[in-house]
């Protein structure tokens, strides 16, 4: 990790001690994951106690009354939903433009997808009240005659979900096939067992490697058109709504730019967690991938500040009276305070630190300004769902304003356990960094001289 | 018996791969296995299948878009609820795109997995040889030779760089075979109604829907302020309760069967539980604001508005309140009758236009009263005077 180096070269160590690194933390415990694991588990307890207590009592347990019907639930679904994001973009998205970088994170992409994702698919069910009949939502054949509302924006979520769940699952499965296979005779107990059951008996001739890399590729096509359909269908359950404030043409890409821009930072988390837990990862993954992925970060940050004006600025150009009492609701009502750490969170100090390469390449503030930008992100989810309500004046009159009620909080906070705990889990069982595309990018690496100075540069691929 | 030669980089193995060809080894015997893909694909040409992924990937997403849109656009003319629509589909077509859209998608994914296990599967063991798979754990790219030309191979490779040669004799490839059963038969099929087969005196179909330019022309009388939330009859029993047995206990006190602190105590756990009932917001405690009382009804009492009224009468308030207006209505007759549910009807009484105004219906309908629910979320300021009307007409103005 050199500072005058700054061309991208791989890892600067060998394949074999690449594979030591990966392949340490499993199978071992270690008390920081052991604390984070207790949390997380007795957060999913107490989030089953307050589910059962709706399910039993009902939805008045939430603090959801009319006009303010979205609340807690719906918000934390979208932000969850945004996190996801993250896997399509860096392995997809990176997959397809080959860049080289990608690498060190895209399995840490794919696998926050795999667990923010079904917490997000969680929060619809938990908000039906009577979740125990969320099967009328399937196009199940049944005596009554009756199938779901294709209408209905949530019925598209079922749908989108459930295809983004499925392909990032099976994404992130047939891509681990291989590490499985290679690191099988290296393992030990049940571990060993379990990477034999599920490498499907994978050996690395070239056939199987040509195959693992059309899917990869197939996978990645498919993958980024559903990821787009996902959040913008997400953004049609506000956007068809006649709601000051949600009735937005801008939603589709805004929702979509903004879920990137917090999936990267959630990557920028797992990253600053992964590399405090196991220092042996910083043999790969280097500055550069900062730097790297710090500029992506950053060209999605200014994309998303562009969108986030431009949903307003028209508004308030025609000064379409709606659209200026929530502005002003927003901005000087009871929230101003969010609203303001909204934009100092999200704009003013993220797309000024992000433009300095040595931030970029900083471990520490990375990882702080991620957890700034997704608290900010959560506050904008915030905005999009209640002021709109709580101001909606075609009725013929206001309600109480809305809080989170008990039930909600133990709730959401039931699903970071879950996503953490989760994430914790699953570092320590497979390996979280793909070595196969770590090895393959050492093994293309060639550097030349080039008047005393090496820069490193890549043989094509296929 | 098969021969595994351990090499550390693509080009020595690639040069050992060419080597041992040129010495005769038959090419179906020879295998390269590497930790990660290679730069070049050394595949001999009768084993390299050509790869049919891709287009089969293609058909089938094309056939998961049209089976979706045919199995949506079927479910829009069996749907149960056509019979209310008169056989006309529920769902405009084209929004049928969306959810075509994903089944296309979700059978693209599907069929990328099957065909990258489908394919890769004639190149597998179940659980392949330790001793083939150790140089590839170890960061190392694997030649190895079975067969026929095995016999040879050990020194053939001996010349080539490679780390180590081994030869070893296969085990034995395990291989299972998983039963399933498909559980059939706990469908079951029940005669219902057709769509068509529907009864003629269906109420026609009413949804929830944007006002009109016209209800819209009727505004609002002013922002009604907040809800009454909270049960006000359960906090006033709650409190008569808490009134009665804090007698009791000063009574005690003064009888010294009790300690003043103790008492004190018990007093202040029981003001804590009485506050949970407290309604949050008493504005309208102290009855109807005098602005809305006494407004003029803007909707003229016309033949059009009387019928409008009656129809959202029928739907709103007849459960409870009757048809007639008697209190006789299922829920309303429930609920102990026209001493519980008022006989709105009643010329006497709510005809008396000076006690009861139309600005009293109005606000009672909205903000709701007791036991009867607010209905100031679903009913448009317009459709409210229509029902007052309705109301003026059931007691036969
Ligand atoms: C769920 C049953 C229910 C429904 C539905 C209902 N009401 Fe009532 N309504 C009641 C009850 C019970 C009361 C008596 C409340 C009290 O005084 O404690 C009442 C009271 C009223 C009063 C006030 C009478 C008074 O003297 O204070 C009016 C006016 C009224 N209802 C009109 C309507 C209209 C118009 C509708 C339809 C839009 C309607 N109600 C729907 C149950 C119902």
């Amino acid at each position: 990790m050199s500072h005058e180096n700054l061309n991208f070269r791989a890892a600067e160590c060998s394949i074999p001690e690449i594979f030591d690194a990966v392949f340490e933390p499993i199978g071992k415990s270690g008390w920081k994951s052991n604390i984070v694991l207790t949390i997380c588990g007795l957060l999913i307890l107490g989030a089953a106690i307050a589910f059962s207590g709706q399910l039993y009592y009902g939805i008045g347990q939430t603090g959801l009354h009319i006009p303010v019907y979205w609340g807690g639930y719906i918000i934390t679904f979208v932000f969850w939903i945004g996190v996801a994001h993250a896997g399509a973009l860096i392995s997809a998205l990176l997959r397809l433009c080959g860049a080289e970088w990608k690498s060190a994170v895209t399995r840490v992409a794919e696998v926050i997808t795999l667990f923010t994702l079904p917490a997000a698919g969680s929060f619809p069910l938990i908000h039906l009240g009577r979740t125990e009949l969320f099967y009328y939502m399937l196009p199940l054949p049944n005596n009554r005659l009756l199938w779901p509302n294709f209408k209905s924006m949530l019925m598209w979520d079922v749908f989108a979900v459930s295809t983004y769940l499925t392909g990032s699952v099976l994404f992130l499965y047939v891509t681990m096939v291989p590490d499985l296979g290679i690191a099988r005779p290296r393992m030990k107990g049940w571990i060993k067992t379990l990477y034999t059951i599920l490498s499907w008996g994978w050996r690395g001739t070239a056939e199987e490697w040509k195959r693992v890399m059309e899917a990869a590729a197939l996978y990645s096509v498919i993958i980024l058109p559903v990821v787009i359909s996902v959040h913008t269908i997400v953004s049609w359950d506000f956007a068809m709504q006649v709601v000051p404030g949600w009735h937005s043409e801008v939603f589709g890409p805004l929702f979509f730019v903004g879920a990137l821009y917090s999936g990267t930072a959630a990557v920028f988390t797992m990253l600053g967690l992964l590399l405090w837990t196991y220092p042996g990862f910083k043999k790969v993954i280097t500055q550069v991938h900062y730097d790297m992925l710090g500029r992506v970060w950053l060209v999605l940050g200014l994309a998303w500040a562009y969108l986030f004006f431009n949903d307003f600025v028209p508004a308030y150009y025609a000064h379409e009276p709606d659209k200026m009492d929530y502005l002003y609701y927003n901005g000087f009502g009871p929230y101003a305070a969010a609203c303001w750490f909204l934009v100092i969170g999200n704009f003013a100090l993220p797309l000024f630190c992000l433009a300095f390469q040595e931030f970029r390449r900083s471990i520490m503030p990375m990882f702080v300004l991620s957890i700034i930008v997704n608290i900010a992100m959560y506050i904008e989810r915030v905005f999009i769902v209640i002021p709109g309500l709580e101001i909606y004046n075609g009725l013929n009159f206001n309600t109480i304003p809305y809080t989170y009620s008990a039930t909600e909080i133990a709730i959401i906070a039931g699903t970071f356990g879950w996503s953490i705990g989760g994430l914790t889990l699953f570092c320590r069982i497979f390996p979280i960094l793909p070595y196969w595309e770590l090895a393959e990018t050492k093994a293309r690496q060639v550097e030349v001289d080039m008047a005393g100075v090496k820069v490193a540069y890549f043989q094509s691929g296929e | 018996m098969k021969v595994c030669a351990e090499y550390e980089d693509q080009i020595t193995a690639f040069t050992a791969h060419r080597a041992i060809l040129d010495k005769g080894a038959d090419p179906e015997d020879i295998e390269l296995r590497s930790p990660y893909p290679l730069s070049e694909h050394p595949i001999p040409p009768h084993r390299s299948k050509p790869m049919i992924m891709r287009n089969v990937v293609r058909l089938m997403w094309l056939c998961g878009l049209l089976g979706g849109f045919s199995f949506l656009t079927f479910t829009q003319w069996e749907w149960g609820l056509t019979a209310k629509t008169g056989g006309q589909p529920l769902v405009a077509v084209p929004i049928n795109a969306i959810p075509m859209y994903e089944c296309g998608m979700i059978t693209a994914i599907i069929v990328t997995t099957i065909m990258f296990f489908v394919e890769t599967r004639r190149y597998r063991q179940l659980v392949p040889a330790l001793e083939e798979d150790m140089p590839v754990a170890n960061g190392y790219i694997a030649l190895v030779v079975s067969g026929d030309s095995a016999k040879k191979a050990k020194e053939w490779l001996d010349g080539t760089n490679a780390r180590s040669v081994v030869s070893f004799v296969l085990p034995l490839a395990i291989t299972s075979f998983l039963m399933t059963g498909c559980a059939t038969g706990n469908l079951r099929y029940q005669q219902v109604i057709k769509p068509g087969e529907a009864p003629a005196d269906m109420p026609a179909p009413t949804s929830l829907r944007m006002p009109t330019a016209a209800e819209q022309e009727v505004k609002p009388l002013q922002p009604l302020g907040w809800l009454y939330y909270g049960d006000q009859l359960a906090f006033e029993r709650a409190e008569a309760d808490f009134k009665r047995q804090e007698a009791e206990l000063e009574e005690k006190v003064k009888n010294k069967q009790m300690k003043r602190k103790d008492v004190n105590k018990q007093l202040r756990k029981m003001r804590r539980d009485l506050d949970e009932y407290k309604p949050e917001i008493l504005l309208y405690k102290s009855g109807v604001p005098s602005e809305i009382r006494d407004a003029k009804n803007p909707v003229p009492y016309d033949e059009a508005s009387k019928k409008r009224g009656a129809e959202l009468y029928a739907l709103n308030c007849a459960q409870c309140h009757g048809v007639t207006g008697k209190g006789e209505g299922a829920v309303g007759a429930k609920w102990g009758g026209p001493e519980v549910v008022p006989h709105l009807g009643d010329a006497a009484k709510y005809g008396d236009e000076s006690r009861y105004p139309d600005g009293f219906f109005y606000h009672n309908i909205i903000v709701g009263k007791n036991l009867m629910p607010s209905f100031g979320y679903k009913l448009t300021s317009r459709e409210v005077w229509d029902i007052v009307n309705h109301i003026r007409e059931l007691q036969g103005k």
